[in-house]
């Protein structure tokens, strides 16, 4: 079955015709003349991008958006909540920034009281910031047994929030038999920001 | 159709107003009379005459204006002459009408039909007055006019044409008449001639019954006006002015045969339908045998007068009539010598052209729009796909897809940097010092401990040093005894495995029976102690 061929040769020349008309004509006479012509379709085309076009536009990029986050949470939920979880862990054992001032030396004088030990030097704590975090190094230096030194290692290691022994130095005390001079660094970390 | 859509655009795209669709007073000017006529639709497309006055020009009028029969411009000089005698007379009746529609004499105005080669539309509004001066012999700087062209049946020889049909008045009479109808206090709507009016007038009380082209003759006692309408137009007219009355004596003058032989070899027309007579009813029933004798073409009387149902009528009368109609009838007569600032067709075309093009972006743009719509709530299916448990979307809530991925960077980043700090691979000190001296025998003791623990553990990791002594029976055996511990720790499973142990061991090289010669067994002890010293580096292996 023979289609009935379509020249679209005429079609081109008819527009073609048109466009020159507009132009010559336009060029003729000015364009102020056609002021309200193309106030009009100006008009046209925004109502129908105002009214008809942009509205749902609007609504279909706030949904695409939606879409995109909840594709990226349905993505990364299970790494969100493992690591979630692992950071709430970490948390735990670390000072809040709320209690940066403070914290260590009273930690640290707080575990010396609880062992009856009594420092010959208490250094005020020193502070220092990387990746985030903030580091505080307290130390202490006094005289004592082994026994004593052992059980406020075991406190401060057990602690909660981390005080973590950075240096420690004990040396036996030739004049003064069972007894030790201790010098301890003692530190902690504190995250400036938490992902809670 | 197309006319309503030129209206409409002429109206939207260059301001200008629709004509005034009410009732129209018609104004027929001619030297010798005037009339003024209203009218309103009737039933079924009728037109009702309301009033019709007809106003004689005083005798000295006249003889001004019989000076140039043909484009006078004197007889409009005084318009407040004129303006008196119409108010005069339309003060007698009350009109419900301020606009109207003037139509002028063959005294004031010429209506000519010419062909011309088929051009462009934009060249039409200098090329026609140019071609225009063929036939109408008057300089058209003088003149004020209007035409219409459409396309009119090709040539002998095929060649395509326009038929252009051209009214011109003075400018002079145009100006006047503005002048007289604002001394009246009318609005003038429209100027045309007056063929173009009593053909709207025909047409609209006895329309065509179909498209062939029909001639009208109109006889008002002796001056007969012979019109040949085609397609709506008045392709031809001729005027014969014979005195008081038109006797069959007169028919050569007339010369009917010689105007559709023209009308055939000039207009390319053919298939004339019939000859309508109308004017003076006494004078029609001879003439129409002698018409159908003369070129035996159909020929039938209207009687215009009983179609409008008024007592009687002439020329300028039913010009008056057909003037007033101009706003009701429908007509393919378009021309208007009053129009300022007319639009060309070529303006025309290029505001419906970029009208439709404005449209038809809005059409694609409304399209999508819609379009869009239309797949929003398909779209919105695709939400419900994601599952995500309630206490993560509210901890992600309101962040972009950008920032959840930050967030999540952020968040692995700051819990491989705890991981360092809180890591659960660290030893504890106080256990491996525990270890240590739970292995050590008996006759070994530390003198000096010191341990490196960095909280990063990233960096070095925790780092012992045991300095201490070791009391034997020789230096030799107490030697052995601090190699042997260091054995002793490298093969236990806690410390063993995680520490690389490294021992040196340092002898004062005194045998205690030699080196005791001559001390005191105080001093003797102690020296025997610190004969054998040794330092233990217990360094935590990498995992």
């Amino acid at each position: 079955m023979a289609g009935k061929d379509i020249d679209l040769n005429v079609y081109l020349n008819a527009v073609k015709g048109e466009a020159d008309l507009v132009l010559t004509t336009i060029r003729h006479k000015g364009a102020k003349r056609f002021g309200k012509a193309f106030a009009m379709s100006g008009l046209l085309v925004a109502a129908a991008y105002f009214g008809v076009y942009k509205p749902p536009q609007d609504k279909i990029s706030r949904l695409t958006e939606k879409i995109e986050a909840a594709r990226a949470m349905s993505q990364s939920s299970t790494a969100y909540k493992e690591v979630r979880d692992q950071l709430a862990g970490s948390y735990g054992s670390l000072p809040l920034l709320k209690d940066q001032q403070q914290w260590l030396s009273n930690a640290m004088i707080d575990s010396l009281r609880a062992d009856n030990l009594t420092p010959e030097m208490f250094r005020p704590v020193a502070e220092s910031e990387a990746s985030g975090l903030i580091f505080q190094t307290s130390s202490v230096q006094m005289t004592v047994r082994f026994n004593d030194i052992y059980s406020w290692l075991l406190r401060l290691e057990g602690a909660t929030p981390m005080m973590h022994v950075s240096n420690l130095e004990i040396t036996k005390k030739q004049d003064m038999i069972g007894w030790n001079v201790v010098s301890a660094s003692v530190m902690t970390a504190i995250p400036k920001k938490r992902f809670n | 159709m197309s006319a309503k859509i030129d209206q409409l655009i002429d109206t939207l795209a260059f301001g200008k107003s629709k004509p005034a669709s009410g009732p129209c007073l018609g104004l027929y000017l001619s030297p010798e009379m005037l009339y003024i006529a209203e009218t309103r639709p009737g039933k079924g497309g009728a037109v009702t005459v309301d009033h019709l006055v007809r106003i004689p020009i005083p005798p000295e009028g006249k003889a001004a204006a019989a000076g140039t029969m043909t484009m006078s411009t004197d007889f409009l000089a005084d318009p407040v002459k004129i303006a008196g005698l119409i108010r005069q007379s339309m003060s007698q009746i009350r009109w419900n009408s301020k606009n109207v529609v003037v139509t002028l004499s063959h005294h004031l105005g010429l209506l000519r039909y010419f062909p011309m080669p088929p051009m462009d539309r934009r060249f039409l509004l200098t090329s026609v007055p140019i071609e225009a001066k063929k036939y109408i012999p008057i300089p058209f700087d003088a003149l004020a006019h209007d035409f219409q062209a459409e396309a009119m049946p090709p040539d002998a020889a095929g060649k395509p044409r326009l038929g252009v049909l051209i009214a011109v008045t003075q400018n002079k009479n145009l100006a006047n008449v503005q002048g007289l109808l604002t001394s009246l206090g009318l609005n003038l709507i429209g100027l045309e001639v007056a063929p173009c009016s009593v053909l709207r007038l025909w047409q609209a009380v006895e329309p065509a019954k179909g498209p062939e082209p029909f001639v009208q003759a109109h006889f008002d006692g002796g001056n007969v006006r012979i019109m040949i309408c085609d397609r709506g137009l008045p392709v031809f007219f001729r005027e014969v002015f014979m005195g008081a009355t038109a006797s069959l004596g007169d028919q050569r003058k007339v010369d009917m045969t010689g105007c559709l032989s023209f009308a055939q070899k000039q207009l390319g027309m053919t298939g004339i339908s019939k000859i309508k007579l109308s004017g003076t009813p006494a004078t029609l029933g001879p003439w129409k045998d002698a018409f159908a004798t003369e070129t035996g073409v159909p020929v039938e009387i209207q009687d215009t007068a009983k179609l409008l149902s008024i007592k009687g009528g002439d020329w300028g009368g039913y010009a008056a009539i057909g003037a007033s109609t101009r706003a009701c009838a429908p007509s393919a007569v378009t021309i208007d010598l009053a129009a300022k600032d007319r639009v060309g067709d070529d303006e025309r075309q290029t505001a419906r052209d970029i009208i439709i093009a404005g449209m038809a972006a809005a059409l694609l743009i409304a399209g999508v729009g819609i379009f869009q719509s239309t797949t929003y709530s398909q779209r919105a299916k695709v939400l419900n796909e994601y599952r995500i448990e309630p206490e993560v979307e509210a901890a992600l809530q309101g962040l972009r897809p950008s920032d959840i991925d930050l967030k999540l960077i952020e968040m692995k980043d700051q819990l491989e940097k705890l991981r360092g700090v809180t890591g659960t691979e660290r030893l504890a000190i106080s256990s491996v010092l525990r270890d240590v001296v739970a292995l050590m025998p008996e006759n070994m003791w530390l003198t000096k401990v010191t341990v490196l623990n960095p909280l990063l553990s990233e960096k070095a990791g925790l780092e012992l040093s045991l300095s201490g002594r070791v009391r034997g029976a020789t230096g030799a055996e107490e030697q052995d005894t601090a190699f042997q511990f260091k054995e002793v720790l490298l093969r236990d499973p806690n410390l063993g495995a995680r520490f690389d142990v490294q021992i040196s061991v340092q002898g004062k090289g005194a045998a205690p029976e030699a080196a005791g010669g001559g001390l005191d067994p105080e001093a003797l002890a102690r020296r025997l102690e610190s004969r054998t010293e040794f330092v233990i580096d217990m360094r935590k292996r990498k995992p």
